[in-house]
């Protein structure tokens, strides 16, 4: 079994820098959190005992090297995850530019959520992992999984809902993100 | 008790909550604001993350850090085919054994110690090389201070052991990255190196980088042939001043040119025979002193 891990680990390689980019937002810090992951893997590849989640438990293991070690770094400071700063490096012209400024909010609003609602956004929502999943990745119960997931959905979502026409009524001038999501379904 | 908790609002929103608890919390909904509030909120919470963040172009995986993964990966895997072969055969891999059980100890003293993070930061890219070298370096420098010829070259051998030809496919040669490597290499060490070009001879160069060996370096120039496993010269300061003839050795599978020359080691390494990389010799030898 311990075999599998070492076998298999370089075909996890992209969802691991994948993760540890989102986690960090700063390829610096994500290599060196991939790397950390890696040979932390390799060493603890006797303990790997599910067949068919190598890739759950290699999350857990970056997730917690996360947690340990670079997390402080990120905790009293929204700068550091920085969207833009990695999408103007990397940009995609694929989209029009209302699905970019869309794209954006939504990102930026995932992004300035706290460390343990943006972990649980990330992995069922991004990297659509299950409830058990997650659960096991973060090593909390389902429940919390629920509960965090819940709470990051309400709290993204104050940023995206419509006036309501009391606010509307009252003259308020706050400039709502442009939701083209939402445009959509009420064109449906 | 709140009975509506996130849970239950998300199985409601996301319509997997029974009929019957739906209904009540459709009543409380109609006398509670702050209830529907929350309701309202998760629903515009609702977002297509995946296809936001798919859209999200980012960096691809480093091709260094790619190939570091696949070296772990692969070392890890042999070093257990390693200590497995010398519990089979006690006595024909007795040396085979004590290699395989050095690579083990080493590799949980390089996971363990914190060896990593400091050579991660310091060394950057080359931790491909350093933790390559892991093994056969570290016995080198708890073995001897000198300049054991046989331990340097040991150790060289079992890093390119690793070697594939997939490990440098990929791999194109860095002009500018080289150049400042020999830059540094004289500026540290005094070591005036010249990269021998040896495509007339069918060895296409692919890299040059450093090997950590405690306060040395060690140079190794990797070339491609048409056909076959990569082929290193390495090159390393010497304690000696005395000249010594090319020599041939065999170790781990890997056949060596050993030759020192003016104070400086060189070995010429890889699987083919003797006979062959005695073929490149001459080019070899006029490329560096000409």
């Amino acid at each position: 079994m311990s075999d599998v891990v070492a076998l298999n680990l370089p075909e996890c390689l992209p969802r691991l820098w994948r993760f540890a980019l989102r986690l960090t937002r700063d390829p610096h810090d994500a290599e060196d959190l991939v790397q950390r992951t890696c040979l932390r893997a390799l060493e603890k590849k006797h303990l790997y005992r599910d067949q068919n989640r190598l890739l759950s438990w290699l999350f857990a293991i970056e997730h917690r090297l996360w947690l340990s070690d670079f997390s402080d770094r990120y905790r009293h400071s929204t700068d550091a995850i920085d969207d833009n700063g990695l999408m103007q490096s990397f940009p995609d012209k694929s989209a029009g530019p209302e699905d970019i400024f869309f794209y954006q909010q939504v990102r930026s609003a995932v992004n300035q959520l706290r460390e343990p609602y943006r972990s649980v956004i990330q992995l069922v929502a991004v990297e659509e992992c299950s409830y058990e999943e997650c659960a096991q990745i973060l090593e909390i119960p389902i429940g919390t999984v629920m509960s965090r997931l819940s709470r990051a959905r309400q709290m993204i979502g104050t940023q995206f809902a419509p006036p309501t026409s009391a606010e509307n009524l009252a003259g308020d001038s706050t400039v709502l993100p442009f939701n083209p999501f939402l445009k959509r379904q009420v064109k449906r | 008790m709140n009975l509506f908790t996130d849970e239950v609002l998300l199985d409601y929103v996301q319509q997997r909550l029974s009929p019957t608890m739906s209904q009540k919390l459709e009543r409380a909904i109609q006398n509670d604001s702050e209830l529907a509030l929350r309701v309202k909120n998760l629903r515009c919470g609702e977002l297509p993350y995946t296809a936001v963040f798919a859209y999200e172009s980012l960096p691809p995986v480093p091709t260094h850090l790619m190939e570091q993964v696949h070296l772990w990966a692969r070392l890890s895997m042999r070093s257990i085919s390693d200590a497995a072969s010398a519990r089979q055969k006690p006595q024909a891999q007795f040396f085979g054994a004590k290699l395989g059980a050095k690579s083990n100890a080493l590799w949980r003293a390089f996971s363990l110690k914190g060896i990593r993070a400091s050579i991660l930061s310091a060394l950057g890219l080359s931790i491909v090389l350093s933790f390559g070298m892991g093994a056969g370096v570290s016995t080198w420098v708890l073995s001897s201070q000198a300049d054991d010829a046989n331990s340097w070259t040991t150790a060289v051998a079992l890093y390119q052991r690793l070697y594939q030809r997939e490990t440098l496919e990929a791999v194109n040669f860095d002009a500018p990255q080289t150049h400042q490597l020999l830059v540094d290499l004289q500026k540290r060490y005094g070591m005036h190196l010249r990269v021998p070009d040896l495509q007339s001879e069918g060895l296409e160069l692919k890299r040059v980088q450093f090997l950590a060996l405690a306060q040395k370096p060690i140079v190794q120039i990797a070339y491609m042939p048409k056909v076959g496993t990569p082929i290193a010269l390495c090159v390393t300061l010497s304690g000696s001043r005395d000249d010594q003839a090319i020599h041939h050795k065999e170790y781990a599978g890997q056949h060596m040119l050993v030759w020192r020359q003016q104070g400086i080691s060189y070995l010429l390494i890889g699987t083919q025979s003797e006979q062959e990389l005695r073929q490149f010799m001459p080019k070899l030898q006029s490329a560096l002193w000409s």
